[in-house]
Formats: structure tokens, C-alpha cells, sequence
């Protein structure tokens, strides 16, 4: 009989059969415990952050005022002084964050970006009449934070007035949710200067806006986010709704002085401005956007992001019924 | 006693290595790749198409150069983008240009030696084609532009230069409003459209009928022409007959067929919304006229070719030019344009 034989006899079969189907079957099991369905979340695992609500107690009839004018220092005063003055807003010792738009390192001429000198005024008003402790000007663009303030003058402006300037590094953002959002899921924010405030002011331009339809006091915000944000751009109005949800901000500037009419966000000749003589300020930032889509020709229905703002409770897009203060300094 | 020994092959033990060796291969890419957050570099994205960036041509990268005015000074460096990082330069406009074929961006920033106010920023966009370079020009255009003389299309603002040659589309954003700066921008884009000036030309503009022709009222629409979604990629012009401003439009489609079916799909809109055929001047217009509100409507399709004429108020005029351009396009195409339309 031969020695070497390399036939199998059945049960050596059966059970080499069984060691394959056991090890597929470990293997199964295997990658079935380590699927991740959801994917790579963008956190990394940091502890997630609870934005604070820097909203202040409701006053009736004191929510929004509407001033028409063409200069903005005397217009923003006599807005601001409308609800009750900064004193309302800001007091002695308190930490102030103004967010303006320095989304682009173009000059504030061209409307692109928040006036100068509307947020070297507000800063003086927080100082001197509010008793701020600390003003800081910060956004995070998404053009290069240098070029952003400097070009845009907001960086000289804001340092003459007397604040402090906060460029975004990646030690500062922490990671939020948004309570049954559903993009904004431990996702990095430009949290630090909100952990040192007290209050947080939003300031921006009315501009046109080539995906949103508008960027205003709402859009505004999108500035404190983090990350590769621009995913966001396919739900645009979802995002600008979870936004308003995630920020409450104290008070909302929204400078209708020149209105960028086409070719925003980023316009580029002074054509596409018009001048719309008007500023708003509000306590409520859904009824502040839906005032100031007029600036712009348009309706609320024409700007999804506001009714869904609305019923996420962020706001009322009414503004007639807020009874808007209104005032002409022209 | 028959002692039985299980021996494999080399052949066998060799194949068993091999396969052993793939897997670990696999698991080892899985591994790597699950365990590195930023996808983007191995070519997962989720906001557009994968666009790899090709390594820089050193032809491409001085153009931008070329746009610097005599007297002038670079300021800073060379920004380049593509469609993954538009976004960065151009925040929410980025969709506009990367849903019309864009293919990169670069931007400097000049500024006068003699006069350092005197700063613009220039703007260079590769939009593939000439087509969708003109289609994202034509839009964004100005109301208030002043058209410059040129070779291309360009047309400056009180403080900006904007235009289009070949594949390029280029803006260049004065940050003063300064006559001195437009000036100077002006002379670098005209000599850098001459110096562009592409073979690629758009097919429809050369077939614009030239007399009486108004120079720099070339439109283009990408979608929803005069109201009418089956109306895309139209190019429209005016001219200027006897006082009368006539709005004639042309679109080529992929063939035949596909510019009867857009000249139908137009005729039965304009009738469904309150239009009437109404009796040519011209037989070879016969059943293409449509009266609009007291407005003269022609549709028609010749070739490849959908043209007509847009809310004419004087039917000889909108008629005369229709007939020039139906019949330049019959000669191109071979053949009388569709019996119907």
C-alpha cells in the first residue's frame, strides 16, 4: 500500500468543511461587530460644548426698530436707542462678542463684508455708555482671516475703537450639536469667544446670495462654524435654520445702508449695491431677515431658511406683529 | 498498518500564501483608510465631483501675470483653486461656476508703483469652453456696463473690468473707484484678450445676422429662457430696425430632431398661454408667427438649429430678420428648415 496518500477520506472532509464554514462564519461575525453604518462622524471624539443663550428678557413693543437713513453712526444709534438704549443690552463689566461678516478680503466699499464703521460704533457704544469689560470682533472666513480683516478694514476699525481682534485657530472650536438636528451633529464651532461672553451682537450687510437667495442677520452666523462647512451648501436653508437654532445672539444689526442687489455674496462692482438707506435693529433674528428681504426685493416665501427658522421656534417672521419701532433720520 | 499523510503541494501552499497575502492587503487599506478622518485624500468628497488637481502648467500659470498693468506691481501671491477649494475664494458662488464647467481659478492682487491705493484683485476662471465661459459672463453682466471695444466681450463698471475670451472669464475687482485704476485695467484686459483671442468660437454668435446688429447685447440663457423651461442654453441679442428694437434668439442642439422638439415645445407654450397663430408677411414664415399680446412671436428650426424671434412690437421688422437668420441657417444646414416649425 502506498504511504503517501492525499486523498481525503470523509471524515477528514467533514471536518476540514466545518473549520472553513467556522472560521467564515468568525469572520462574519467579525466585520457585522465593526460595521459602522453612519460612517466617520467629523468629531473626534472631544466632549461636545453647549453654546450659551445670550438672548435677553422680551420687552414688549421693543423688539425691532427700523431707521431710514444714509449714515450709519446716527442710524444705529438712534435704532439701538429705540429698544432701550445699549444699557439694555450691555452692561457694566460685561464680555461682548460682535460678529460682523468678514467673509472676504475685499473693501468695505464694494458691500461684500460689514462697514467699519458701524462696528467701530457699536464697539464705542458697548465701552462707553454699555461699561463693557471686553469687547471682541471675531469671525472665522473662509478666505484667509488676515487678508479678510485687514482689506475689509474691520480689523484697523475694530482696534481703534478700542476691541480686540480674534482670528480663528483650530484650539479654539469645540465641538456642538444642534438638538434634533440634522446636520449640525458634533460638528467643530468657534467656541472659544463664546466662552468668554457675556453678550454676542451679530452685525452684517443685506446682500443677495447665489445659493441661499439672501445672506443677512441668520446667515450671519454661519461664520462660527467650523470644519469643512461648505458641505452644508446642498441644504442650505436646513443649515441656516440649525444655525439660528444653535446661536441666539443678544441683538442683531442689520445694515440695509447699501444693499447688494445681484452677484452676491461677493459682488465686486459698486453697480450691484443699491442704496436702501436703512438699518435694523432686533432682538429677534428671524423677524429682522424678514423685514430686510424687502431691502432686497423679495418676499419671506422667496427665502425658505426664515419660515423653517420659524417654526424651529427660532423667531417670528411676522414683523408687523412685533410692532417695529420706526424712525427717518433722512 | 497503511499510514496515511495529508502532504500538500507546493503549488497548493504557494496559492494559499498568495491569498492570505491579498487579504491582509485589504484589510490593511480598510484599517488605514477607517482610521483617517479626511477623506478627501482618498478621494471621498461629498460636495462635487472629484476633481484631482492636475500639476500646474507653467504656460497657465503666468497667465494670470499677463493681466498686470504696465506701472503696476504684484502684491501678493498667486491664490489657485479648484472645484474641491472654490469655496474658499468665492464662498456660495462657488456652485455657479463649478455647474457650468469650471475647471480652475487663480487670483492675484496688483497694485500701481507709483500710486500704492491704486489696488485691484484679478480673477481667472478656466471654464473649459468658450461657451461656459461666455454663459457665466453673460450672466453675471451688469445692468449699468459699458461695453469696451475688444476682440472678445468685455465691459467695465465704475470701478471694475469684466470679460471673456477663449475659455477664460475674468473679473478684475478695482479696490478704489478711481478712472486712473479703470484705465489701466482696461488697457491690460484688452491686450490680454488679443493676445488670447481663441480659434474655439461659439457657433451661434457667428450666425447672428450682422446688420443692424447692437453690439454688446449678446445674452445668454442656461435655462428658462423668456419663461419657458424647455428653453436652455439660448443665446439672444438685439438689433435695431428703423427705431425698432427686435430681440432675436438661436440655440444649437445635438441635432435635428432635438431643435424641432425645443421649437415645438416653445410654439405650444406661447399658444397655451394666450399666443394665436397668426398670417406671415413672408411665406417662408408661414405657420412660425404667432401674435403674444399685440407682440410678434416666431419660432422656428433649421438643421441643428432653434431660432426666432422674442415680443417684437413691429411683426415687418421682427419678420425681416427672422428671414435673414432662418435663411443663413437653411445654407449651413443644406435644406429648407422644418415643414411645421
Amino acid at each position: 500500500m502506498p504511504k503517501d496518500n492525499n486523498n481525503l477520506d470523509r471524515r477528514r472532509f467533514i471536518i476540514r468543511t466545518a473549520k472553513a464554514g467556522a472560521a467564515i462564519a468568525a469572520a462574519g461575525v467579525a466585520s457585522a461587530m465593526l460595521y459602522d453604518k453612519d460612517g466617520p462622524a467629523p468629531g473626534d471624539g472631544k466632549k461636545l460644548v453647549t453654546v450659551p443663550d445670550f438672548s435677553v428678557p422680551e420687552r414688549q413693543g421693543q423688539t425691532i426698530s427700523i431707521v431710514k437713513g444714509s449714515e450709519r453712526v446716527k442710524t444705529v444709534n438712534r435704532a439701538i436707542d429705540l429698544l432701550g438704549g445699549i444699557e439694555r443690552f450691555v452692561q457694566k463689566g460685561d464680555t461682548v462678542v460682535i460678529k460682523p461678516n468678514v467673509a472676504f478680503a475685499t473693501p468695505a466699499f464694494l458691500g461684500a463684508t460689514t462697514n467699519p464703521q458701524l462696528i467701530a460704533e457699536v464697539v464705542r457704544l458697548c465701552y462707553c455708555r454699555g461699561g463693557a469689560k471686553q469687547v471682541i470682533v471675531t469671525d472665522n472666513p473662509i478666505n484667509d482671516p488676515v487678508s479678510c480683516f485687514t482689506i475689509s478694514g474691520i480689523g484697523k476699525a475694530a482696534t481703534a475703537a478700542g476691541a480686540k481682534v480674534m482670528l480663528p485657530e483650530g484650539k479654539f472650536f469645540e465641538n456642538a450639536s444642534v438638538k434634533d438636528g440634522k446636520l449640525i451633529k458634533d460638528w467643530p464651532i468657534f467656541y472659544d469667544p463664546l466662552a468668554k461672553a457675556d453678550k454676542l451682537i451679530g452685525i452684517s450687510p443685506v446682500k443677495d446670495h447665489e445659493r441661499s437667495g439672501a445672506s443677512m442677520s441668520m446667515k450671519n452666523f454661519y461664520g462660527l462654524m467650523g470644519g469643512r462647512r461648505n458641505i452644508f451648501h446642498q441644504h442650505i436653508h436646513t443649515i441656516i435654520t440649525e444655525i439660528s437654532m444653535l446661536f441666539k445672539p443678544t441683538l442683531v444689526i442689520l445694515d440695509g445702508t447699501k444693499s447688494m442687489m445681484h452677484n452676491g455674496p461677493t459682488g465686486g462692482a459698486v453697480s450691484d449695491l443699491r442704496d436702501t438707506n436703512t438699518l435694523i435693529a432686533s432682538c429677534d433674528v428671524v423677524a429682522a431677515d424678514a423685514f430686510g428681504c424687502s431691502l432686497l426685493d423679495m418676499k419671506v416665501s422667496d427665502l425658505p431658511y426664515i419660515t423653517m427658522a420659524e417654526k424651529a421656534g427660532c423667531g417670528i417672521s411676522d414683523y408687523e406683529s412685533l410692532k417695529p419701532i420706526m424712525a427717518n433720520l433722512s | 498498518m497503511t499510514t496515511i499523510t495529508n502532504k500538500t503541494k507546493p503549488t497548493e501552499t504557494a496559492i494559499s500564501l498568495f491569498i492570505l497575502a491579498i487579504l491582509l492587503l485589504i484589510a490593511w487599506t480598510i484599517i488605514a483608510i477607517q482610521y483617517d478622518y479626511d477623506m478627501t485624500k482618498f478621494g471621498f468628497i461629498t460636495d462635487g465631483p472629484i476633481d484631482t488637481p492636475k500639476k500646474q502648467q507653467p504656460a497657465e500659470a503666468q497667465f494670470i501675470s499677463k493681466l498686470m498693468p504696465k506701472g503696476f506691481k504684484n502684491i501678493s501671491r498667486q491664490e489657485s483653486y479648484n472645484s474641491q477649494n472654490l469655496y474658499e475664494k468665492i464662498n456660495g458662488k462657488a456652485p455657479f461656476y463649478t455647474e457650468t464647467g469650471f475647471k480652475s481659478l487663480k487670483c492675484q492682487r496688483f497694485a500701481s508703483s507709483s500710486d500704492e491705493n491704486l489696488i485691484f484683485e484679478a480673477y481667472l476662471f478656466d471654464m473649459s469652453t468658450a461657451r461656459n465661459a461666455f454663459a457665466v459672463y453673460s450672466v453675471q453682466k451688469r445692468a449699468d456696463a459699458t461695453d469696451i471695444p475688444c476682440d472678445g466681450f468685455s465691459y467695465k463698471t465704475d470701478n471694475s473690468i469684466y470679460f471673456c475670451t477663449g475659455r477664460f472669464y475674468c473679473e478684475m475687482v478695482g479696490f478704489a473707484l478711481s478712472p486712473v485704476l479703470v484705465k489701466a485695467m482696461t488697457e491690460a484686459a484688452v491686450d490680454f484678450i488679443s493676445a488670447n483671442r481663441s480659434d474655439t468660437q461659439i457657433e451661434e454668435l457667428e450666425l447672428f445676422p450682422k446688420e443692424n446688429f447692437v453690439s454688446g447685447s449678446v445674452k445668454f440663457y442656461p435655462s428658462d429662457a423668456f419663461g419657458y423651461d424647455g428653453f436652455k442654453d439660448i443665446f439672444s441679442c438685439h438689433y435695431e430696425i428703423q427705431g425698432e428694437t427686435v430681440t432675436v434668439f438661436l440655440s444649437k442642439r445635438e441635432s435635428p430632431t432635438q431643435a424641432k422638439q425645443m421649437a415645438d415645445g416653445y410654439f405650444k407654450f406661447v399658444i397655451n398661454n394666450g399666443g394665436t397663430v397668426k398670417k406671415a408677411q413672408k411665406e417662408i414664415l408661414n405657420g412660425k408667427v404667432m401674435d403674444f399680446y399685440d407682440t410678434t412671436e416666431i419660432i422656428f428650426s433649421a438643421g441643428n438649429f432653434t431660432g426666432g424671434v422674442h415680443e417684437a412690437q413691429d411683426q415687418t421688422a421682427a419678420e425681416n430678420i427672422a428671414v435673414l437668420l432662418l435663411e443663413k441657417l437653411n445654407k449651413l444646414s443644406g435644406g429648407d428648415s422644418n415643414a411645421k416649425r
